[in-house]
């Protein structure tokens, strides 16, 4: 071998050798182009309306006239349980040490403008942009959502199976896996799936022998299919909905049919010796999310909790459901951080959709406590975040904000979840009007 | 049959229109379908322009399996599985797959299939397309099932339902 030839030739393969892509622990074939803090982002939309006195301000009934105050959510926040007039069945918590102090309080944010209702709070969270739509009107939002701005914009691209959206309950809630934005779309929108009208009875009865296909019969169930397309001039590229590839459509239908076939199997948040009947939808939701979680380690997961939104007639019923979904996530969290690929590299971001009145409607319940709409008001617009994540990543029990001094706001999640992911430099400048809220990381 | 078979669905749609909030959009746009001339069967596949709504793509999908139009109640619960999954097309494919594996579904064996394969392939261009096969289109399927004697009635079955023609009427 001539001299010029043999250092080309060891010049390309030392060049090679530093070129070549390596599995990582997360099992990303390519580190992303952005710094990324962590790989893998949960973000709990922790909804159905909840006021900040009985959650961060831990007043439990102090606005009910009744002398007892205390923290009902002893998985997220760090405080002692009220020790009188008590209207729920407290739990254990699951966590020895409360998220608060494994991450970042803001205590204080702010829903600034557009209605105080649940979609529309929803829209908000998930699109990083106010709304003055009130409606729960069954149509995909007009700005991108996270998952879109995270398929289009992430390095390298990934398909749906790395990206999630849970929700407690239907209505226009499965809309919101993608937006009708121009730029972005179906095309990059995430997988959906509503646990509480799936991962039911029904869905067994009509699901029950259903089949994932075997590799053979997909080659000849394709082959075919190409055969009929070839011949017919349309697609059913306008259906709605995200369209996975066959490989994910397998993958994903294997998981769902385990499920429903070996519901038994399923881990459910719920503390030892607590019967099945306490599981709420909301706690089924976290179940599933946790399935999805275990089975596919996807990079951006939302979620959604929403039954103590009875607090528009039934107080107490308000507090056992926020004393439940707290437990939820702290088992959550829990299962997270025993999995070898999420542990230490996930960020989990909890918030509420938006906040409930200052003031009570007229209603009152079994045990003579008021009951609380969302109207708008500024109480309404009055809610928290909890940013919890490796002790590298994330500041550990700090908080920010006060009453008079709020800091962060709703649309703020959005590009701090794409900042987390490092893709927030790639989204084009004019679509996010909120911020990261830096303050949370190290 | 075909017409009957229409009118059953569209009616179905109308009455659960009054009581699925979530599906209220698509059941306007299924309405479409009572403007459809009396057509038994269609003379080529050109003549189909509209895309079934996902409701109407299960309805039809239950009666060319079972013979039978839906009941309200199975086509309330079906509609809400697939309005809980976000990937309809694979929601079609599940459930489809549990039409076949029920023990009423109108499915022949495969010994029955390949029996008479020039049959079986016209019967299911209309079962599934409502119209009749090319002499092309029965060539290449049949070459292609007889020289694979692991295609079975379901891989056919399943691939009328999952191509693009059978999504338009």
């Amino acid at each position: 071998m001539k001299r010029r030839e043999f250092i080309k030739k060891a010049t390309l393969t030392a060049a090679g050798a530093f070129v070549t892509p390596y599995i990582l622990p997360s099992g990303r074939l390519f580190a992303p182009s952005g710094a990324r803090k962590a790989n893998h982002v949960v973000f709990v939309l922790f909804g159905g309306g909840i006021r900040n006195q009985e959650s961060v301000q831990q007043r439990y009934l102090l606005d009910q006239g009744r002398a007892s105050s205390g923290n009902i959510m002893n998985n997220m926040l760090t405080g002692a349980a009220p020790t009188s007039n008590i209207v729920y069945n407290p739990w254990a918590p699951v966590l020895s040490n409360s998220l608060q102090s494994q991450g970042v309080l803001f205590k204080e944010m702010r829903y600034t403008t557009g209605p105080t209702g649940h979609y529309n709070g929803h829209t908000v969270a998930m699109t990083g942009n106010y709304t003055a739509t009130g409606l729960n009107l069954n149509v995909n939002p007009d700005h991108p959502t996270i998952f879109e701005y995270y398929r289009k914009h992430n390095s390298p691209r990934e398909t749906a199976l790395k990206a999630w959206w849970l929700s407690e309950g239907l209505g226009p809630y499965p809309s919101l896996n993608y937006s009708r934005h121009a730029d972005y779309g179906a095309e990059f929108g995430a997988n959906y799936l509503c646990p509480s009208h799936f991962v039911t009875g029904t869905g067994f009865n009509n699901l029950n022998n259903a089949l994932s296909y075997q590799p053979d019969d997909v080659t000849r169930i394709e082959t075919m299919k190409d055969f009929f397309d070839v011949n017919f001039d349309k697609s059913i590229g306008d259906l709605p909905g995200v369209i996975n590839t066959r490989a994910d459509k397998e993958l994903i239908k294997t998981m769902l049919l385990s499920t429903l076939q070996n519901i038994s199997s399923l881990n459910l948040p719920l503390p030892s010796g607590v019967s099945t009947n306490e599981l709420s939808s909301d706690l089924l939701n976290i179940a599933t999310s946790w399935k999805v979680l275990e089975t596919f380690k996807p990079e951006l997961t939302v979620i959604n909790t929403f039954n103590l939104d009875v607090c528009h007639s039934n107080f107490s019923g308000y507090i056992q459901n926020l004393h439940k979904a707290d437990y939820g996530v702290g088992w959550l969290w829990d299962k997270i951080q025993n999995d070898p690929v999420l542990a230490n590299d996930t960020v989990m971001i909890c918030m509420p959709e938006h906040g409930r009145n200052s003031t009570p409607n007229s209603l009152v319940d079994a045990n003579g406590l008021n009951a609380y709409d969302h109207t708008s008001d500024q109480n309404s617009r009055e809610i928290f975040s909890l940013i919890v994540g490796p002790p590298g990543v994330v500041k550990q029990n700090v908080s920010y904000g006060t009453a008079a001094s709020p800091v962060g706001e709703s649309v703020d999640i959005v590009p701090t979840i794409a900042s987390i992911l490092g893709f927030d430099s790639s989204i084009p400048s004019g679509l996010l009007p909120g911020r990261v809220l830096t303050e949370a990381f190290i | 049959m075909q017409v009957f078979k229409i009118i059953f669905i569209s009616a179905l749609l109308v009455v659960l229109s009054s009581c699925k909030k979530e599906i209220e959009e698509t059941i306007v746009y299924s309405n479409v379908i009572y403007e459809l001339d009396d057509v038994k069967i269609y003379s080529s596949n050109a003549e189909k322009t509209k895309q079934k709504s996902p409701e109407l793509l299960l309805s039809i999908m239950y009666s060319d399996i079972f013979n039978q139009g839906i009941s309200t109640n199975k086509l309330l619960e079906i509609s809400e599985l697939s309005a809980s999954n976000g990937d309809k097309t694979m929601f079609t494919e599940m459930i489809f797959s549990q039409f076949l594996s029920e023990p009423t579904a109108n499915v022949p064996t495969d010994v029955q299939m390949r029996a008479d394969l020039e049959l079986f392939i016209d019967e299911n261009y209309i079962r599934f397309f409502q119209r009749k096969p090319t002499v092309y289109e029965k060539i290449y399927l049949k070459s292609l099932i007889s020289g694979d004697n692991d295609i079975t009635v379901e891989n056919v079955f399943t691939s009328f339902a999952l191509s693009n023609e059978y999504y338009f009427y």
